[in-house]
Parts: structure tokens; sequence; C-alpha cells
């Protein structure tokens, strides 16, 4: 059972999105295949995050990117300005920009020896700082074409959807299929291994870093044109979700265990449960509560996991 | 002194055997040890003495054999009646606690084990500490008020060395290797000891590598080699050079070795006296097709040596520091657990890792081929599994080496180089792995291999012999034995090897003070403050000021209480919300139950720090998730912002103090009751401790976890005071609003001068950084800077004082 | 290694260095040096500060300081654009010497060491847009006693009795009772409808709400089956949005506060769902929807507040200092209506204007110091 679990650890939140579905119908009283769209709809951006976030916990040594949405935020912003003049460069932009913000991370990270989690928190509010004195001069308000591509639907599925799951499918084969993906695990389980083994550690993590601020970047722009324009503190509804799923998803907390698959469907778990929350009508408080007493649950089960094996 | 006739053994160890696995680590080792006198243990690498010690103090349970205490056979032998038995062992490094100082280490083990201490207790421990010292090494000029961070390494093993000879009822007295860091008069002074403490009937297990020494010192030798007793000699009547023969065995050969001759002659490597980090001028070379050893006594710096090979990789073919590689290099290492296997892979994985350019296709990994080469790797190196894919750690030992190796050779490199490659693997693996080192000779490939197992020297072409760094000795071809190679390991070395003490200057120590960043910056700011606006510079001015400051100032306490523990708040900002919450909403209505709550808030914290230790979970984790429950309940209790501030506490806030306005007294008062509880009072003591070296004061009869959980209780209890000054000040509860405050708390507790690894933290500097950081918004505002630069500067500064602190922990050459 | 690492530490500090001295070569404000202060330092036992010296100039020369709560939207930075515009009119003229701004991004404790810092640099007025009733009543207290007006505006009131506080409010139930007695009409009388609010904890927000739950009273069949903050900021309200209206049954109305009006109308549209009666608001976008793109006879009112009060703002605290008119220390602010039948004439307004009547100073004089 354990290694079935193990091997396909996309079981766990697949299983849970189907219970949440099923508490959903019961507590709104009606069953509908839409409210499987709009979820799988709405949880788009916090999925993109979750990926890169498992990209850079995968990375090892406790790393974990806390700067994700305020990258998210800043993107958001530039993608709308940008898009003015064009809307492939303001996509373009937008990755480059969160590319770029991921690139400080790791060099910070690596070259100057800050703990990750560290680093991503200072970054994240310099970026923050970023965002608040940029924001008057930059337009809010995102392109109309841009708007009406992301809200087609394909066979009931949402434009966003399918984005999603392209970009999981490549992410998917670059982290499985490509030698890059060996390394970026081999690097994750033991960095002194892979040191050893002759694979340049600094260039891999850095890479990771620079991966997951591009997936935070193409979060961004599809989120700031999805909410109709950029607003000061849109990222911070994605911190909890992105980071339960990341790891229910089956990220190893201490590294070199990731699961695409996993992490997409303990997006949607997400988003069910907090649709579910909503349905059941319970205060924002206590819907907080919920959604945080069973992050610290997941996250507990996750990592003891790992703490017992070393 | 030497035994008398008849007298009967304390201790005896009668065939102990320990197996670790196949492994055999010792084997029919019997011993007796008898009161008052000296034994000097002496064996080259592998001989088991440091596994005899772990089986003497108990750590480690015979795997068969019988231990005998004063002739009564032991039915159990754990650490604890090896304690009652009267066995204390001086280890190397693991005992002391750095950020303490000397007579703190001394007094966590004698001072009563209570929480509360009976004043006087300092000056008494210090006197003790004094008296020690000087009882056993007179005129050693040990400062006891230093840190052992500070002292040099000839003090640190001093104090070592006296804190074992405390334990009371001591009778057997086990010296690891206690000279290497003294110099000659204080080694003398140890000797003395010794001689000392043997009159008095302790028994003394004294081991080196200093065979002069050894004869000088001690009674009767015990020689082990391989894991069983080799013999025991008079030190009176024999010589160093008889003492290294016995222990070299006879000069035949041990292995039946077949050597080819294939040196094709190609240098790939070539080092041209090099000195650098713990070598001293060495100069070897290495070419393709022959197979060279590096041996000697372990610690002489040969993985040093093989570090600076490997990472002359890079510069293929040009030469820096005299250190020159022409060749691809692939690394095999021996210590498996750390350093060479991925445990979450298969064998395929394991084995192409180093490989994969010869996998993959255009852009991606190609199944097939991958499947096919580690088929061949494995079908040669005979792997005892299931398949290709079974998972790497239900592979033995000796399979996972065969893995490693598979992995270094499959690489295609023109040099292999071996970490000692077989600790651990049986006879039959090793035989298999050294024909693949000759097959790897013999397609011209060079081998450069590192064996803490002198016999398997026997396998190369050349071998060089290291000692105290320095290569001692080059033996070729017949004269690779044994024999030949214990006494190069002896060897003396012409490098200088005294220890010469290290003096810090006052400036040296000023600059390097924690407290000197903080404290420059606040005044600096305030400075400057003062230069642009003087109405500053007033008791109506600092009041303003530093009254938005005082909650943070408890928060930043609050995360470093947390910090000496080597832990990291991340759910501080959240936690003072709920605070707030409670505060405004809950203690303003009904102050009974609003107490109660605060105290259940506090023993929640509590509960946390128990879990982060019994579950061993990271404490970023459990206190990110607390994060969102913490401000979920929060919501719940107040989801919109309301309540008010009770009464009694804004009154309290505006008292008008003389000259000095209240939040400066409050904020002063915070600080100084925290360095009292950490810097005065016993348990404070205990705290500290636990952050640095957790298993030493363990030892000492202390409780990690109470220790742990005192930590987050008061941690609880600074989050309380911020919250509640919060309240004070913003007059009203609001979920939200201290949400900042997390990062801010770690960038002060950082600017003042704590360690996130736990153990040191300044209280004094985390309040004086608190203010700058307050007073750097006023400057901000003065320069018409947007006051949201606020953030970026303070993430900025974040990282800038981990940078330097980075580049000054490196200067000084301690390990951050 | 070694030497990057200390390069990059001093590289670090100098960015640092450099951002501070960018950050203020980089403001807009007007800006002379930091006036000049009196030298003589306070002594401990004062409690006032000294009368500010007027800097040199031909009129009055009057510095003022405007610290605003939030600027994250774009009526709050229209806010801020009024106000500076007025002011700029009264720089040339001489009136004023030096203007700030200063923003507290939704946090009360910054906003009261912003109002200390203005009261340190000697500031001669204070206009606020308070982050809540009660966080900053003890700073415009002592503000007040080193006699410094504070000039209340936008999102009071909040409760003070200091002597030198002066509040322009909205009358706001009366606001919301406009607006939601015409959606509640519009349905019927009955269904359900979403409330959309705007801060929490904002003073203004807690009386909005007080007067749509006043007008609901008449209203017994009409439930409100969401409350839903958002900021007065259109993305945020659309997100929110999103997220609660797939588990809603049909929706008839919406009541808004401003600023979210076309936010809702793109949420309906995103989720497919029937388009109710969405109280609005004076921002372009939606205007200009309503006017071109809204279906045949869509029928609702335009209520909103105005935030020419910034503008408003800066006029009364010229007029309180010169002490040449007789200030009262409670003003009403008119808010906007926008009819359907008037709707046509912002059918080319440009996205982002906010569509609001202007006042001049004699209007001010005339109207608001009754």
């Amino acid at each position: 059972m354990k290694k079935i679990s193990d091997k396909y650890a996309f079981i766990w939140p697949l299983a849970g999105c189907l219970v949440l579905w099923i508490a959903i119908t019961m507590v709104s009283g009606k069953f509908s295949m839409d409210m499987l769209f709009s979820a799988a709809k709405l949880c788009s951006f916090a999925l993109l995050l979750a990926l890169g976030q498992m990209v850079v916990v995968t990375s090892g040594d406790g790393a974990i990117d806390l700067s994700q949405v305020y990258i998210l935020t800043l993107t958001a912003y530039v993608s709308c300005t940008v898009m003015n003049v064009n809307i492939l460069l303001g996509l373009t932009v937008a990755i480059l920009v969160g590319a770029l913000c991921g690139f400080v991370n790791g060099l910070i990270n690596i070259y100057l020896k800050v703990p990750a989690m560290i680093t991503t928190l200072a970054t994240g509010y310099i970026i923050f700082t970023i965002v608040l004195v940029a924001a008057p001069s930059m337009k809010a308000l995102p392109a109309a074409s841009f708007v009406k591509f992301i809200n087609l639907r394909i066979g009931g599925l949402s434009m966003l959807t399918v984005l999603c799951i392209l970009v999981a499918v490549l992410l998917g084969i670059l982290m499985y299929m490509t030698p890059y993906g060996k390394q970026l695990h081999g690097v994750g389980q033991k960095r002194l291994a892979a040191h050893y083994a002759g694979i340049s550690v600094n260039r891999v993590v850095i890479t990771a870093f620079i991966l997951g601020g591009a997936l935070c970047g193409l979060s961004g722009a599809l989120c700031g044109a999805f909410n109709g324009g950029a607003f000061q503190d849109m990222g911070s509804t994605y911190f909890l979700p992105s980071v339960a799923a990341a790891f229910v998803g089956g990220t190893a907390a201490g590294g070199g265990k990731s699961n695409v698959a996993g992490v997409c469907f303990g997006a949607l778990m997400m988003s069910f449960l907090s649709t579910f929350l909503n349905a059941a009508n319970l205060s924002p408080g206590t819907q907080k509560l919920i959604q945080g007493a069973i992050l610290v649950l997941i996250l507990v089960a996750s990592v003891k996991n790992d703490s017992v094996k070393k | 002194m030497k035994k008398k006739e008849n007298q009967a053994p304390y201790l005896e160890l009668i065939e102990i055997d320990k197996f670790f696995g196949i492994t055999k680590a010792l084997q029919k080792i019997s011993l007796q040890l008898y009161a008052g006198e000296v034994i000097g243990l002496v064996g080259p690498n592998g001989a088991g003495k440091s596994t005899m010690m772990k089986v003497i103090t108990g750590v480690l349970p015979p795997t068969a054999g019988a231990i005998k205490v004063d002739g009564k056979v032991m039915e159990k032998y754990t650490t604890k009646e090896a304690k009652e038995t009267g066995i204390a062992c001086a280890y190397q490094d693991l005992s002391l606690c750095t950020n303490l100082s000397v007579y703190e280490n001394f007094a966590i083990l004698n001072v009563d084990h209570g929480l509360i201490s009976k004043p006087g207790w300092r000056n008494k421990a210090k006197q003790e500490t004094r008296d020690l010292l000087e009882r056993y090494f007179p005129g050693n000029h040990i400062d006891i008020m230093k840190t052992v961070e500070h002292l040099s390494l000839a003090e640190r093993q001093i104090v070592e060395i006296c804190k074992t000879l405390m334990a009371d009822n001591l009778k057997i007295l086990i010296l690891d290797e206690p000279t290497s860091a003294l110099s000659t008069d204080k080694a003398e002074q140890l000797h003395q000891v010794v001689h000392e403490l043997s009159e008095k009937g302790v028994a003394i297990i004294y081991i080196s590598h200093k065979l002069d020494e050894i004869r000088k010192v001690a009674d009767r030798i015990v020689m082990m080699r391989n894991g069983q007793n080799c013999g025991e000699c008079d030190p009176d009547v024999i010589s160093t050079e008889e003492l290294v023969g016995m222990l070299g065995g006879e000069g035949k050969k041990t292995r039946n070795t077949e050597k080819e001759k294939v040196h094709t002659g190609n240098r790939v490597i070539d080092i041209q006296n090099h000195s650098s980090h713990g070598l001293y001028n060495i100069n070897m070379h290495v070419d393709r097709g022959e197979i060279v050893g590096i041996s000697g006594l372990v610690g002489s710096g040969q993985t040093d040596l093989l570090n600076i090979i490997y990472d002359a990789r890079k510069r293929t073919g040009q030469e820096k520091d005299g250190v020159k590689v022409d060749a691809t290099v692939s690394y095999v290492s021996g210590d498996r657990a750390k350093e060479g296997v991925f445990h979450l892979w298969d064998i395929s994985d394991n084995t192409l890792i180093s490989n994969l350019k010869n996998v993959t296709t255009g852009l991606f990994l190609d199944k097939k081929k991958s499947q096919e080469l580690s088929q061949t790797w494995y079908d040669k190196l005979k792997f005892k599994a299931e398949g290709i894919h079974s998972p790497i750690m239900s592979l033995s030992g000796g399979n996972q080496q065969k893995a490693l190796i598979a992995r270094g050779i499959a690489s295609g490199a023109d040099l292999i180089i071996l970490n000692d490659p077989t600790a651990g693997v049986d006879i039959e693996t090793k035989q298999e792995i050294y024909g693949l080192l000759y097959e790897a000779k013999a397609q011209g490939k060079a081998v450069l291999i590192y064996s803490t197992e002198d016999s398997e020297i026997e396998i190369c072409d050349r071998a060089y012999i290291m000692h105290e760094g320095e290569i001692t000795e080059e033996l070729a071809g017949e004269n690779i034995t044994v024999s030949n190679i214990v006494k190069a390991s002896f060897k003396n070395v012409k490098h200088d090897t005294t220890v010469r003490e290290e003096k810090q200057s006052l400036a040296r120590r000023i600059l390097s003070s924690r407290l000197l960043l903080p404290v420059a910056t606040m005044l600096i700011i305030i400075a400057v403050n003062g230069y642009m606006n003087p109405r500053i510079i007033s008791y109506m001015g600092f009041r303003m000021l530093v009254s938005s400051a005082v909650p943070l100032v408890f928060a930043a306490l609050g995360q470093m209480f947390i910090v000496v523990a080597g832990d990291i708040d991340m759910g501080n900002g959240y936690s003072i919300a709920l605070v707030n919450v409670l505060v405004a909403i809950i203690l303003t209505g009904n102050p009974l139950v609003g107490l109660v709550s605060l105290l259940v808030f506090i023993a929640a914290y509590m509960g946390m720090g128990a879990l982060i230790h019994l579950r061993n979970i990271p404490s970023i984790v459990v206190t990110l998730g607390a994060q969102f429950v913490w401000q979920g309940i929060a919501l719940v209790i107040a989801p919109s912002p309301g309540g008010s501030c009770p009464e009694w506490l804004s009154a309290f806030y505006k008292i008008k103090f003389p000259v000095i306005p209240m939040p400066i007294v409050l904020c002063v008062a915070g600080g100084v009751v925290c360095w009292y509880i950490l810097f005065r009072a016993k348990y404070g003591m205990i705290l500290r401790g636990i952050g640095n070296n957790p298993i030493a004061v363990e030892r000492s009869g202390w409780s990690y976890l109470t220790a742990k959980m005192t930590d987050y209780a008061l941690s609880g209890l600074m989050v309380v005071l911020a919250g509640t000054f919060y309240t004070a000040v913003c007059l009203s509860a609001d979920a939200n609003a201290s949400a900042s405050f997390c990062m801010l708390s770690i960038a002060t507790v950082i600017l003042g001068g704590c360690e996130m690894s736990g153990g040191i933290v300044t209280p004094i500097g985390v309040v004086c950084g608190v203010i700058a950081m307050s007073f750097i918004t006023t400057l901000l505002n003065t320069f018409q800077v947007d006051s949201n630069y606020q953030t970026a500067v303070t993430g900025l500064i974040l990282i800038a004082v981990l940078a330097i602190r980075l580049v000054t922990n490196r200067k000084e050459g301690r390990k951050s | 290694m070694k030497k990057f690492k200390k390069v990059a530490a001093i590289g670090m500090a100098a960015v640092m260095a450099a951002g501070m001295m960018t950050g203020c070569g980089g403001s807009e404000k007007a800006s002379d040096a930091p006036a000049a202060v009196s030298a003589a330092p306070d002594s401990a036992e004062g409690e006032k500060a000294d009368a500010p010296a007027a800097s040199s100039g031909s009129g009055k020369g009057y510095k003022i300081g405007f610290s605003n709560s939030f600027n994250g939207n774009s009526y709050r930075q229209n806010m801020e654009k009024y106000a500076q515009e007025a002011a700029d009119l009264l720089i040339a003229s001489g009136e004023i010497a030096d203007f700030k701004f200063a923003e507290a991004n939704q946090d009360a404790s910054k906003q009261q060491q912003q109002i200390q810092n203005f009261i340190l640099d000697g500031m001669d007025a204070i206009i606020i847009d308070p982050i809540s009733a009660t966080a900053l009543t003890d700073v415009i207290q002592e503000a007040s006693d080193a006699g410094i007006p504070c000039i209340i505006v936008n999102d009071g009131p909040v409760e003070s009795d200091a002597e030198l506080c002066y509040q322009i409010n909205f009358d706001t139930i009366d606001q919301m009772a406009t607006l939601t007695k015409y959606v509640c009409e519009a349905i019927g009388g009955k269904g359900n409808i979403i409330e959309l609010r705007g801060t929490a904890g904002a003073e203004f927000d807690n009386i909005a709400h007080e007067g749509v739950i006043q007008t609901l009273k008449d209203y017994p069949d009409i439930t409100v089956v969401a409350e839903i903050y958002t900021d007065w900021t259109g993305s945020k309200a659309q997100t929110e949005l999103a997220s609660v209206l797939p588990t809603l049954d049909d929706v008839a109305g919406i009541v808004t506060q401003g600023g979210d009006s076309y936010a809702a109308v793109q949420a309906f549209e995103a989720a497919g769902k029937e388009l109710p009666v969405i109280g609005g608001d004076n921002r372009g976008y939606f205007l200009k929807w309503w006017a071109n793109e809204a279906p045949e006879g869509y029928d609702t009112l335009s209520v909103s507040s105005n935030p020419w009060d910034g503008a408003t703002a800066v006029y009364v605290a010229c007029d309180i200092l010169s002490g040449e008119y007789n200030v009262p220390k409670d003003m009403v602010h008119p808010f906007g209506v926008v009819t359907a039948d008037e709707v046509k004439n912002f059918s080319d307004v440009a996205d982002e204007d906010i569509c609001c009547p202007t006042y001049d100073r004699e209007w001010v004089r005339e109207n608001l110091y009754k």
C-alpha cells in the first residue's frame, strides 16, 4: 500500500478532491459539472504558483520560496502595462520579470549563503515595495483582447485550465524526461553527493529558482487579466493554497521528490476546499482557521515521512 | 603506576566481539584495566580503538563477550552503568558549548539542576573553575570569563580535559589524542596530571599516535590491529622502532595481487610544492594506466588532498597553486550515506547520474539507452539484487558501494578518485571491486585510491603515505607492504608542528563584537535624524517616535527567544495580531476571561515547541502553518476591526516619566529583563547552551524538551506583551494589521547580532536594532522618500547584514 | 570567492544608500529643502512645539501635510491628484509653501507615525484620510495641543473632541439610502442581493453599512446573500465575486459603495449568469458601459462619494489657518448622483476617469461653512 501511494503520490489529493466534491454537492444541494470547471478555472493561478514552488523545494536543502505572491503581483502590473503595446510582448516581459526575480533569489541564496527562506522573505518585501511605489504610475487594467482570450471555453473547459494543463505537461517532461530534471532531483536528495557526482549544484539550484519565478510571472499575467486588473494585495489569497497544494501533492519538504500531477490535483483540491467552505456559509475567520489547520496537518504529515528516513 | 602483584582488574573485557553486519570491528578483544594503571593504546588504521572505547563507555553493546566490573559480570551495560562504574571519556570536540564561557560550561555540570538558583552561584562556579584549572594546569592563564569559541585550540583541549576530570567517582579516564593541540609544556603538564591521577588509583587509557609520548606516559602498552589484540609490551623495554615494527607485522605481502605494467605515461595529475590549509609541500603525480594509493593515519590530510584534486577538474590543463589536473575526473565516495547514494533512486539512476550525456537523445533522456547502459553495468558488476530498478536502499552496503563505483567508471572519466571505497564491504565484493579497478587501469585510465585499510594499498602500483599533512613516503611495486606503510605513517614530518598561541588584539575584539553593528547603526541614524530636524532630539520627539516602536521591540524579543533555540517563528506577526484582538475585544470587556485566554495562548506556544521537538519537524513548517491558525482565530473573534483599548492600559502607556519618555523606559526594561533572564539567571545559561550543543547539555543532566518549551513560553510571553502594547498604540484590534512584524522581527534579530543557528543572542543589540529600524522610517520621511520604501530597506538590511556576517566569519575562520 | 562576497556586501550597502538618494530626488512633490527649523530645542517639560516660523514668500507660506490611509485604488489616487492640483494653484500664489503626502498602506501604526512626523516637521495643518474612527484619536489630540489643526476628510467621522479637529464627511447614510432604495425598488421589493463593502474597519464603511441596513428594514422580502469586502477596488471585487458566485442562486441586485460596479458587471458576465441590477458608481468604465453596452432599458442609479473632497480639504485648511473665516467643526460634502437619463452624457469618457462635480473655493466658502 505504501509503495503504491509513494509511486502514485497524486492519489491522495485526487481522493481529497472527490471527497470535497461530494461534500459540496451535499451542502449546496445541487450537483453540477459546472462546479468542477469553475473550480478548475479558479485554481489556475495557485496551481502555477504551486508548480513553481514544487520546483524550488525539489532543489533540496530546505529551499522554499516565500516571495512568489509578490512576484505574481508585480508581474500582473507589468503585464497590464506592457500589453497595451503588444499582447505577446506583455506576456513575455511578465515571464521574464518573474524569471529575473527568481534569478536574484538564486544568486543571494547560493553566493551569499543566505538560507532560502530568509532570502525570499526579504526579496518578497523588496518586490512588494517596487509594486507599491510603481503601482500608481502603472496601468492597472488589462488588455481587452487578452481578457477575451483567456475567457474562451473549449468544450466546457476554460482556456485557463487548458493553459495550465499545457504548462503541467511541459513541466512534467522537463522534470522527468530531461537531464536537467534528473540532476535537479539528485541535487535535492543530497547536494554533496550531487557535487561529487559531477553535477554543477549552483547552476541547477539557480535554474530552479529562475523556473519558479517564470511560472509566477505567467501566473501574474493571467491573474491580472482574469481579475480585471492588478491590485496591490492580489497575491495574498494565493499564498496558502499554493503552499498547501505543493506539499499535499507529494513534494518532499527536504527535496528530491516531486509529482507534477499530484500538485495539480492538490491545487484543485484546495479550490474545492474553499468553495466548500464558502458554500457551507462559514465566516471568513472560520474558513481561514480550517484552512490553516489543514495546512499544518499536511505539512506535519509530509515532513514526518522524510525525517524518519534521514 | 604499574600494577601490583595479584591485583585484580577493576574492569575486564572478555573476548568482546563487535560486528556491524558483515564488518567485524572487534574480534575476541580482551583487556584488563587495573586501578591506578596507565595503559597506552596504540594501533594503525582500522585497529578498532574507537569502537572499543565506545564499548567501554557503554555507547555500543557488544555482539558477544562479557564485561566484568570489579569481578562481577555486568548483565546490562549502557552509558548509565558506565557512568556509575566511574568511566569518563574526554572527547575531542563534542562536549563544550562554544557560546558559553568556560566557567559556565563547568557550571552546567555542577550546579543544582532546579529551575531557580540560589544567589551567588555564579561566583561559586567561577571560583571552582579557577581552582580546578589551576590545580591540573598551573600557570595556564586561561580566562574563565571568555567564551569557549574564543579560546585557542590548546586552551580548549585543556578545558575539555578538566571538565572530564570533574566527574565524581572517577575510576577510569579515557584520553583520546589529548595532546594533539597542546604545546610541549602544556603536554608535560598533562602528563603530570596523568601521573597524579594514577597515584590516586584512577586507571587511565591513553590513546595516541605519538609513540614517543606513549612510551613516556604508559605503564603498559596494548596494541591492536584489525580489531584484534596484537600483543602487549613494556614501554621501558621497547624502542619506538620496534614498536612500529610490531604494529606493522611482518614484511610479507598479505595479498596475491596481479600487477601488469600498463603505464602509458600520460600525466593526469601533477602537483608540485603545493601548500594550503592543512597540507604542506605536496609533491605527487599520477599517470594514465596506473593505480596510485594514498594512505597514512586518518586525519593526516588525505581527504583535503583528494578535494583539491577534484576541485581542479574545472581548470583542465591549467596549473594553479602548483596543482594541475589534465583529465576528466569522477569521484567515488566511501561515505555512502553522506556523500554518495541518492537514497530515493534505484540502481539504474544511481549508476547513470554521472553519465547523462550518453543516455540523452536530443533534449530528452533516452529510456532505451538508459536501460541498455545500466543493464550492461549491472551485469558487469554482478549485483545481488532483483534488477536495475531495485531501489538502492534495499541493497547491502557492499552492493551500494558497487553502484557508486559503477557510477564513477561509467562516467567515462579518465581519472577516477576513490575515497575509502571499501569501508564496510565484504571480502568477495572487495575482490570484485579490485577487479574493476584493474580493468580500468588496463583501459588506460588513472585510478587514485585513498584507503584506511593499509593492506588494501597493496593493489596499487605506487603509493603515497601521508602524515600530518605531508607526504612522508612514496612506495612503489614490491615495497608496498603493510609494515612499510605503517612505518611511514608514523614518520616524522619536516614542517614545524609546534602549536603557537594566538592573541586577539583589543581592536579586533571590538570590531568583531556583535553589538557594534546595531548600536552604531542606531546612533548614526538618530544623529542624522537629529541633524535634519533638531525637534526630534527632545522629550516629545523621542516619545512620539519610539512609542510606535515598542510593540516591535517585544515582537523582536519574542523572535529572539525562538532563535536562541535555533528555530524560527514565521507566525510572529499574526500571533501578535491575535493577542491584539484578545486584548482589545476580550480583555477590555472581561479582564478575567481575557487573562485566561492569554495564558492559553502562551500554553499554545509551549505546545508548538513541544510538537517541534518531539516530532522533529522543522520549526519553519509548523510556524508557517500556525500563522494561518492564529489569523483564523483572530478573524473569528474580530471579523472586522473593532474593540478598544482597556482604560488602565492606555493610562499606563501615557504615564509621563521624568526625563525619559515611557516608551523608551519600556524598551530598555524589555531589553534588560531579557538580558537578565538569558545571561544572569541559571536557566538562561541552559537555554543558550541548548541552542549550541544540546547533546552536551543533555549529557549534563538537563532536559532538552523542558528547555525548548521554556524558550517557547518566554517567546509567547513576549508576544503577549507585544500585542498588548500594540493595542495601546492603535487603540483597537485589527486581525491583519501586524503581519509585517514577522519580517521586521527576523530582520532586527539578525541586525541585533543574533545567530539564526541558535545559542547566540544579544537582547540589547536587538532593542537597539529595533529603534534603529523605526528611526529609519523617520529618516525616509525627512528625505521625502515614499514611506513604502521602508519595507524594501528592511529587506535589504536583512540581506546585507547576513552577507557582511558571512565575510567576517570567513575571515576569522569561524564555522558559520 | 572571498573577494566577491566582500564586494557584494559593499555593493549592497551602496545600493541601499543609492536607493535612498534617488528616492529623495524622485519625489515630485513641491519640495523646498526642509524648511529652516527653529534652533531652540524644546524644554523637557513643555509639550507645545514652537510655532513654526513661516518661510519667505509673498503669501502666507503654509506648510500642509496630507496623511492618506491608503492610495491603492483609483478613487484615492484621484483624491490625491485633485488635492495636489488645488495645492499647486495656491503654491503659485504663495499661500502654500510646502505640500507633502504620506501614505500608510492601511497600517494604523504607520499612519500614526506619519502624522507624528508631520507634527515634528513643523507642519501648519494636517489633512487626514483616517484608517479608522479610533486609532488616530490620540495623535490628533497631540497635534491639536501643538496648535496644529487636523482636517479629517473622506473616511471619517473620527471620535475626537480635540479643539482643533475639523471634519469633512459625506452624508453617508443618505448616500447609501438613496442607492439601496433605488435598487430595491428596481427589483420589485423582493429577491436576493449582494452587498459590496469597502475596507473592513474604515468608518465610512461602517456607516455605509448602517445606511444599507436601515433602508432594508423597509424591504423584508429582500435577503442579503453575501457581504463582500472589496477595498473599493474593482479587481479585488472581481476575484471575490468569482469564487462566491458559483455557489449562489439567482442574484437580483447588487448594492455597492463605489469602485466596484464595473467589476460586478464583468464577474457576472464571466460566470455566465444573468445580469442583476447593479448600483452604479462614478467610474468612467462603468458609466461608459452603462451608456453604451448595457441591455436596453437597463435601469439603475449611480451614487458615489466625490474624490474632489481632496481639493476641498486643501481650501478648508488654508481658510482655517488664515483665521479669516468661521470654519465649523463639522462639514458635509455633497456626493454625486447620475441617473439613467443623464448617463448618455458620459458615453465616451476615459476608462479611468472619475466623473464627479468639481467645486471652486467660493462655492466651498459659501456652502460648507454654514
